[in-house]
């Protein structure tokens, strides 16, 4: 029984140490709130079945990391065309700013962009920036949690900043 | 001179991954290079857009985590513990005990070599023993249904559920599903 209360309690700590910073990492991806709680649900139940095999500390997010990374994709391709929709959002016209109310929906839509701005980046590209800046992690951890060497995610991030700010001026984001 | 680097490696050198005498050249550089000093002050300009960004609170995610994990090793548990011993459809209806009906379990002694369908079809037959187990009790249920694992109460053995059970309240659709078993003769 003691066995069972201790691997509850490094589950815990498991836990508290990780979901936080995941469930950031995933909502970024996503842009969805319930979508990225669930797929962070799912990737903890998956550590919780396999934890005698799993490693702990920094192992332990890679890992969560790879979990997640595939169960968003899967969720992402499911979800595709609905994602095209968004597209439009980035040709409306804009108002002129006349009040503080205009000014604060301007800034609430322009959040909304950044975010679409961010989803619209190829996968691959947009995983490794969100890491970077989601994820308080640095070139070596990032490689290491996707497998992928250093160089690569050096190439990767500059690239989805290249593709973010194209994005950004495109969609014309208001910025105060 | 110092030409200007790559704009992959002033990415880089934002991040802080550039280090040595490679950084420093290229903080030297910084200095007197406008364009370059300009692509970084854009590289910041974002970060920090994406910085500012709202965060959602999770803060009540772990209880709902813990609530699934309890939940699904509730069912994993039940499942392979009749797996083993019994046919499926009555597998899952380990659980269904677990609420609020009183319980008859019918041990069926001998040697029948028939499979459970054949036995549920007699089940009129020569019962060995006749348990009752107030259906609140799951732990009991559990604990006498292992040592009953032994002898006599192997793979010809047949549990009767109430006719009436609701398979419903336990609000697992899995469950329900894999058990769709109403204590009828036919799964
Ligand atoms: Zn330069």
């Amino acid at each position: 029984m003691s066995i069972e209360l201790d691997a509850e309690e490094d589950f815990d700590d498991i836990y508290h140490q990780f979901f936080p910073v995941l469930v950031k990492i995933v909502y970024r991806i996503t842009g969805s709130i319930s979508v990225s709680e669930d797929l962070c649900q799912e990737a903890f139940i998956r550590y919780y079945e396999r934890r005698d095999k799993l490693p702990g500390g920094d192992q332990a997010k890679f890992w969560l990391i790879r979990v997640v990374k595939n169960l968003a994709y899967n969720h992402e391709k499911r979800k595709g065309r609905e994602r095209l929709a968004y597209d439009k959002f980035y040709h409306e016209p804009r108002k002129d700013l006349t009040n503080e109310g205009e000014k604060a929906i301007l800034e609430e839509e322009s959040k909304k962009a950044v975010q679409e701005a961010l989803m619209k980046i190829p996968y691959k590209l947009r995983m490794v920036l969100i890491l970077k800046e989601y994820g308080e992690m640095d070139y070596k951890d990032i490689a290491a949690s996707l497998k992928i060497s250093e160089g690569n995610v050096k190439v990767r991030v500059f690239r989805a900043r290249k593709l973010l700010s194209e994005y950004l001026e495109k969609g014309d984001v208001y910025v105060p | 001179m110092f030409m200007c680097p790559d704009k992959s490696i002033l990415s880089a050198w934002f991040d802080g991954e550039v280090d040595g005498l490679w950084g420093d050249r290229i903080s030297e550089h910084l200095k007197s290079c406008h364009s370059c000093s300009a692509f970084v002050h854009q590289m910041q300009d974002q970060q920090n857009l994406l910085h500012s960004l709202p965060e959602p609170d999770f803060t009540d995610s772990l209880d709902r985590v813990k609530f699934m994990i309890r939940e699904k090793r509730t069912v994993s548990r039940t499942t392979r513990f009749w797996e083993r011993r019994i046919p499926v459809p009555v597998a899952a209806a380990a659980a269904i005990v677990a609420a609020t009906f009183s319980l008859s379990i019918n041990v069926l002694a001998g040697n029948r070599n028939d499979g459970l369908n054949a036995g549920l079809a007699s089940a009129g037959g020569n019962y060995a023993s006749v348990i009752n187990l107030p259906g609140d009790k799951v732990d009991e249920f559990f604990r006498m249904m292992e040592v009953s694992m032994s002898d006599e109460f192997s793979s010809n053995s047949i549990m009767e559920l109430p006719s009436d059970v609701s398979l419903s309240f336990n609000g697992d659709s899995q469950l329900v599903k894999s058990v769709g078993y109403k204590g009828s003769a036919s799964p």
